[in-house]
């Protein structure tokens, strides 16, 4: 089952504490992506991950890409760092 | 466009090699930035590589390709006296000492933990951040979208 957040245009001025009229300017502009239902909109979580995250939602899936790989190796780099003279 | 100077902590060089799809390699191939490491960070990865299942000729080329080396000349002993007062583990101390001797800007690195970032900023000027943060600071600034 599909559990992915949507905001309506509302809650997003909440949550970044912008006037409506401006996130309505932003999904006009490109910088909130929306997606137009009828004649409402919907903004998935992911158009503001930066408030969840710090980052953007292409960056955040670049770092969690790194960090789940880099754990593996990051005792042998402690390691070897310690035994190097 | 002069390219800012950063540094590249070994585990961010790894991660470039581990993904092409994450933050290190998209930074390490991107033109916008002269990544440095050192003779010591090429020493270390050879031997991370020795230990481990990663192929060292993979790490070289990236490397050589993407990277200049900034020499420390000096014993790793050296290095730990001059900068163990900005590291968690004097054993990190090299890598401060590479990006301040390679006069970068940016010291990036999985494990920010490890450094007293504070004090590497005030006394040496160097912003120490995770790939994904420097990434998402350079696109503030608008450096690329």
């Amino acid at each position: 089952m599909i559990q992915a957040r949507t905001y309506t245009p509302e809650q997003v001025a909440e949550i970044l504490q912008l006037s409506k009229n401006t996130v309505y300017q932003l999904i006009n502009r490109g910088e909130i992506i929306a997606k137009k239902i009828g004649k409402v909109y919907r903004i998935p979580q992911s158009s503001i991950s930066f408030v969840f995250t710090g980052l953007d939602e292409d960056i955040y899936r670049m770092e969690q890409e790194d960090l789940k790989n880099i754990k593996k190796y990051r005792k042998a780099l402690e390691q070897t760092r310690k035994e190097m003279k | 466009m002069t390219p800012i100077n950063i540094f590249l902590d070994s585990d961010v060089v790894i991660s470039s090699v581990l993904s092409k799809n994450g933050s290190a390699h998209f930074i390490l191939a991107s033109s916008m930035f002269e990544c440095f490491v050192s003779n010591y960070s090429t020493k270390e990865l050879r031997k991370v590589a020795e230990r481990t299942d990663l192929d060292f000729k993979s790490i070289k080329a990236i490397l050589d390709k993407n990277t200049k080396t900034s020499v420390l000349r000096g014993s790793l002993k050296s290095f730990k006296k001059e900068y163990g007062q900005f590291v968690r583990d004097e054993d990190d101390a090299h890598i401060v000492a590479g990006a301040h001797k390679s006069k970068s800007k940016f010291l990036l690195t999985y494990n920010a933990k490890h450094y007293d970032i504070d004090k590497i900023k005030a006394e040496l000027g160097i912003t120490v951040i995770k790939p994904g943060n420097f990434l998402q600071y350079q696109r503030s600034l608008k450096k690329f979208s």
